[in-house]
């Protein structure tokens, strides 16, 4: 292994967790550090991936050496910044009310954790790019950008056709976003070749970001160590998840993680005010549509209700009723046409979507119940998580009324849920679920942040004995 | 006297669950009534070679197109008391997948189902669920081949040896062996593991082992809450520690799962640079062709059009893809957006391993599918050709 390529994990490391740190972290509170280390991270790729693709278009090849020294820089600002603004330290969480027998229960989970990323990088680490959509499609525009040494546009096959002077190219993915190509070019370029196993790894990186992340914001959240914990391994455990480490080269995990990630941010600036983790959530949720076509919808979603949270009580429900209105009356009378970000002019019929990357989608009833139950339910995809989360929503629905982060949470999911059932169930999509070749991976980038809505759920459980209101086992609340 | 009760109901309730799971049919008997033995030295090989090893057949040599078959004339066997196939082999490479082939009397044709991996026992599999498998069956056989789209052909072989197999009428401990292969069964990566996991097969499967342990957790809760009285927060606690149970024993199962494949990746890749590492994937041939393509055309100048064309789909896009950084895109599409006009003078041309093409050296024109297109060779191997479309006469 190569000083650049050690470089290449190391920078956006040291540069996303200091601007974490600077923008978020002013409050050191339990979990801090994981969060930091797993926010900043991924942060710290895009912000690498972003430079990349601004600095240098002309200079693929060498993009690490271009961009590196920038990326230092904004590292070392970052932790200036962030060294200045720390904050007091906040008492550590009630570890100790857990008896030793859970004590070792945290120790094993952790231990198994360790073992399956042990696992799960051997595979990546020989393997080159496997699954059919990863190679034919993520990663064609840079293994053509590294590899011609400069950033070339793409076309429709037709244009191109038509136009044989240009110098564009074409593929089939010629309009996917281009975050994650530029993500590869850094570290093709730190490798300093194409070399797969090594672009791929990051995957690997991004798992445990989700992983780090998750735990130490659930911890920031007030759930105690032993729950986080058991959530953590739930989340790094779950089979389709490992599945897209090991068989690296799709968006859906960068885009499960970004979700996830940005919903955490999106609570801790609900529950304790910390305005820097609203700036984080909204800089992670406005890189998912640069990820992936599908993180448009989820950041429409995402802010319409964040604007929610962002209103009077009372004049939130007139906003609902009245944009629920505007939709009805404009469905009733010809359509609406809506800007989406990432998406582009979607046009809204009775009986039609038409997005212009898609292309027209005809609403009508598609029987895939049993295809979807089967994905969620008995394949080995997704362990007991589909199980369990309703066994907990049933038993702990309080936890809505009492704790506004899992009720607005739990609306969130609830919203992207419903778009993911009507595109299965209304659309073309259907046959995407009929023979499971996205349904579930769309599934999947809501995942952490379910995992996230089992851990305030939980939160007031004692697994050591007493089963108390899901608030009481946080941190008080500064006056 | 509650916790017996307790004990005793688990005990019937989850011993139901697992018949129900296995599918198990009540009438049939313990141990079958009927079983036809045979040894793998009874199997005549028909595609490879094979030695007999004592008992065994070794099978030391792949056949024509990669793939090994062993087979066993039979007289006749009545199909549906027979339906529980035992198999068992050693030294299986994880590199090869199992297929079970049969012909019926009065048929030409041969049905072929996969199989469970071997591992290193004793496998079943219920054959009552194949829909082919009735009436007399007159030939078995098992076939080996490199597991699809993973393996390159060249090198997916080991030598192995078939140690024997029957088949067997349904019985209780044949039901519970084939869920035992089915479920702990191991499976290769395929092309839908990014989407669905387990075995990618069209052959039928057993009951969900996460339905089962799904069900056994409801009902060791149930009876905790019925019989044993309990409730929070002795409860919660049981169902916590069942439901992390569960889950681990769900999770070990994956990574047993996760070991075997990565044992199989190794076996393909570990000890290989990176760049020979490419040349140890499925479609090697195909990333050999790009190489020398690439290095034959490496005078063109960069932004000329390439359209490429192959045998399927998934040769044309990886074609592309090893192809890269070219200007490439694919024939076929391009054809159907220009209404089935050949590509415009100047165009390149590529192929490999393409049936229905063919270049006419004497006319200098290439042949591809029913286009006739004029040009001239930039190169050509038996496998692949890159031509320049000249203009049409």
């Amino acid at each position: 292994m190569s000083w650049q390529y050690l470089l290449a994990w190391l920078l956006p490391l040291f540069a996303g967790s200091g601007l974490v740190l600077a923008i978020g972290g002013g409050r050191r509170m339990p979990g801090n550090l994981c969060a930091m280390l797993g926010t900043g991270f991924l942060l710290g790729v895009f912000v690498a991936g972003i430079l990349c693709s601004l600095i240098a278009r002309e200079n693929v090849q060498g993009a690490f050496a271009d961009v590196a020294p920038w990326l230092a820089a904004i590292g070392i600002l970052a932790w200036v910044a962030a060294l200045g603004l720390r904050g007091k330290p906040w008492p550590e969480a009630s570890f100790n009310k857990s008896g030793l027998g859970w004590h070792l229960v945290w120790w094993f989970l952790l231990a198994m954790i360790a073992f399956r990323i042990h696992s799960l990088a051997s595979e990546v680490l020989l393997r080159p790019t496997f699954p059919w959509d990863a190679w034919a499609a993520w990663a064609v525009k840079p293994k053509a950008w590294f590899l011609l040494g400069h950033y070339a546009g793409y076309e429709p096959m037709q244009q191109w056709l038509a136009n044989p002077g240009t110098t564009l190219r074409t593929s089939a993915i010629w309009d996917y976003p281009e975050l994650l190509a530029w993500v590869q070019v850094w570290f093709a370029s730190a490798v300093g070749g194409w070399n797969e196993p090594l672009i791929n790894a990051v995957w690997l990186g991004v798992l445990v970001a989700i992983g780090l992340g998750s735990y130490g914001n659930w911890r920031v959240l007030g759930v105690a160590p032993l729950w986080a914990m058991i959530l953590a391994y739930g989340l790094l455990s779950l089979p389709l998840i490992d599945a897209h480490v090991a068989l690296a080269g799709y968006a859906d995990l960068w885009l499960a993680a970004t979700f996830g990630l940005a919903v955490l941010s999106w609570l801790r600036w609900l529950r304790w005010k910390e305005h820097g983790q609203l700036l984080l959530a909204v800089a992670l949720a406005f890189c998912m549509p640069f990820i992936k076509l599908e993180g448009a919808v989820w950041l429409l979603i995402a802010s319409v209700l964040a604007g929610l949270t962002l209103l009077p009580r009372r004049w939130r429900w007139m906003t609902v009723g009245a944009i629920v209105l505007m939709l009805g009356a404009s469905l009733l009378f010809g359509g609406l046409v809506l800007p989406v970000f990432g998406l582009g002019w979607v046009h809204m019929n009775w009986g039609s979507v038409v997005v212009p990357a898609l292309g027209k989608m005809d609403l009508q009833w598609h029987p895939v119940g049993v295809e979807m139950l089967s994905g969620l339910f008995t394949l080995p995809n997704w362990h007991l998580l589909w199980y369990l989360l309703p066994l907990v929503l049933v038993l702990r629905w309080r936890g809505f009324l009492v704790d506004q982060t899992a009720r607005w949470l739990g609306i969130l999911l609830l919203c992207c849920a419903t778009f993911l059932f009507i595109l299965f169930f209304f659309t073309e999509a259907s046959a995407w679920a009929e023979n499971y070749t996205s349904s579930n991976r769309l599934i999947m980038h809501l995942v952490p942040a379910v995992f996230t809505l089992l851990a305030l759920l939980l939160r007031g459980v004692s697994v050591s004995g007493s089963d108390r209101a899901p608030e009481s086992e946080a941190p008080n609340a500064p006056a | 006297m509650r916790p017996l009760v307790f004990a005793l109901v688990l005990a019937t309730g989850l011993g139901l669950l697992l018949l129900w799971a296995a599918d198990v049919d009540w009438s049939s008997p313990w141990n079958p009534e009927q079983q036809r033995n045979w040894l793998g030295s009874d199997f005549r090989v028909v595609m490879g070679g094979a030695t007999q090893d004592e008992e065994r057949l070794r099978i030391g040599v792949i056949g024509d197109n990669h793939t090994a078959l062993q087979s066993m004339a039979l007289n006749g066997v009545d199909a549906a008391g027979n339906s529980m196939l035992r198999y068992r082999f050693e030294d299986f490479p994880n590199t090869l997948e199992l297929s079970l082939v049969f012909r019926r009397m009065g048929d030409e044709d041969v049905n072929v189902i996969s199989l469970p991996s071997p591992g290193n026992g004793d496998e079943w599999f219920d054959l009552g669920s194949i829909p082919e498998w009735q009436g007399r069956i007159t030939e078995l056989a098992f076939a080996e081949y490199p597991t699809p789209q993973v393996v390159p052909p060249e090198q997916a072989f080991k030598s192995f040896s078939l140690v024997g197999a029957s088949l067997a009428s349904r019985s209780w401990k044949g039901d519970l062996a084939a869920l035992q292969t089915d479920w702990f069964g191991q499976w290769p990566w395929s092309q839908r593991s990014v989407h669905a996991l387990g075995r990618d097969t069209d052959s039928p499967r057993a009951r969900s082992l996460v339905l089962f342990i799904a069900i056994a957790c409801a009902l060791v809760l149930t009876a905790a809450m019925l019989i044993l009285r309990m409730r929070r927060p002795a409860l919660l606690r049981l169902a916590v520690g069942v439901s992390l149970l569960a889950w681990l024993l769900l999770d070990l199962q994956w990574q047993a799962g996760l070991y075997s494949r990565g044992a199989a990746t190794e076996t393909l890749y570990a000890g290989h640079s990176w760049p020979d590492r490419e040349l140890h994937a499925a479609d090697r041939d195909l990333a050999e062709d790009a190489r020398a393509l690439k290095i034959a055309l490496r005078g063109i100048p960069e932004a000329s059009r390439i359209l490429v064309h192959s045998g399927s789909s998934f040769s044309v896009l990886r074609l592309v893809y090893h192809l890269l950084p070219m200007n490439v895109g694919v024939f076929a599409k391009a054809l159907q957006l220009a209404d089935g006009k050949a590509p415009p003078a100047g165009t390149i041309l590529i192929a490999c391993d393409a049936p229905g093409w063919s270049f006419n050296a004497a006319t200098g024109v290439l042949q591809a599918d029913s286009l006739k297109i004029p040009g001239e060779v930039l190169y050509r191997t038996d496998r692949a050709i890159a031509f320049r479309v000249g203009s049409q006469p």
